[in-house]
């Protein structure tokens, strides 16, 4: 089980590459006035048939000739212990949006915890990918674009010391910025 | 005149567009990898029993490891589940001109061994390596 909901968004977030995204959008939003808390994630991946999207929360439905397919149900399991839901809309060579709710002081809400470890995995794991980040807490915005340190990913992106600690580095701040570590 | 109200955006200070550029020219100077001249490849298995299992601390052990060394001509990438949940987290050393080798149980400190030893040094880490092999990335 995941301990936490940074990586149930690592792994959507994987999906959306497996999908051959080029653009990845993930957006959080904890509202405490409204007791809420909204994590999206965005792609314009290959997108699922109707009939697919139908079973994509059932576990033991995969597309990769495995026996179960656990990312998507596992968070829609823990939203819906948080008195909330995931919904998944996709349509066919456009992408895939999933979105789940989940009450903010639900007491088996997971934590969020490490956001720097899934963003730092996800860009730098794959460079060539247009990966933004937007995290809003009760009104405070932090955004993060891969292209403002990667460039244009037709000029090489690369794994290069000083962007990789850049990028961590803004990450960091950012989010203690808006009372996230 | 109704003043429209603006969702209050965190200042920091920001890396100007000059700056990227130029970090980014110092980098492509010294860059190779993705032309195809890079040493190898490192992939690290992602799929949700890797991730449950660990596989971020893995790839962050992975990229830091390898910044410090200042690697530029290996390239990180990620795989779903190789089939093999219960030896996760797991990752893929393809050294060009060596067959890929695949370690599993691994551990943040594993990683950095491995880095050293096999990636930097050429010598695969027989303690940690399940077998002589890859299965199919996307």
């Amino acid at each position: 089980m995941m301990e936490d909901l940074s990586l149930h968004i690592l792994d959507i977030v994987e999906n959306a590459v497996a999908a051959d995204a080029t653009r990845i959008t993930v957006t959080i939003n904890e509202n405490e006035r409204r007791n809420l808390l909204t994590v999206r994630i965005s792609d314009n991946g290959r997108g699922m048939s109707k009939k697919d999207a139908r079973r994509a929360l059932d576990p033991f439905f995969t597309t990769k000739g495995k026996r179960t397919g656990l990312g998507l149900p596992l968070l829609a399991q823990a939203a819906e212990h948080c008195g909330g839901g995931a919904v998944l809309t996709t349509v066919p060579n456009q992408g895939t949006k999933v979105a789940a709710r989940f009450r903010y002081r639900h007491i088996d809400r997971p934590p969020l915890t490490a956001m720097v470890a899934t963003i730092t995995a996800l860009v730098f794991g794959h460079p060539e990918i247009d990966f933004r980040y937007g995290h809003r807490v009760n009104g405070l915005v932090f955004r993060f674009a891969s292209r403002e340190f990667l460039g244009d990913p037709r000029s090489t992106p690369c794994l290069c010391p000083s962007i990789f600690r850049a990028a961590k580095k803004n990450l960091q701040t950012g989010l203690k910025k808006i009372g996230r570590t | 005149m109704t003043v429209k109200k603006r969702t209050p955006e965190v200042k920091q200070k920001k890396l100007t567009i000059q700056d990227l550029a130029k970090i980014r020219d110092k980098a492509k100077a010294t860059m190779t990898i993705r032309d195809g001249e890079g040493r190898g490849r490192v992939t690290v298995h992602m799929g949700t029993c890797g991730i449950a299992a660990g596989a971020r601390e893995i790839m962050n052990a992975l990229l830091d490891q390898l910044s410090k060394s200042k690697v530029k001509d290996v390239i990180v990438t990620t795989s779903g589940c190789a089939g093999f949940c219960r030896r996760e987290p797991m990752a893929t050393v393809e050294i060009k001109g060596h067959p890929p080798v695949k370690y599993v149980d691994l551990t943040p400190a594993k990683i950095r061994q491995i880095v050293k030893k096999h990636v930097l040094g050429g010598h695969l880490v027989v303690e940690y390596a399940l077998a002589i092999g890859s299965e199919t990335t996307y």
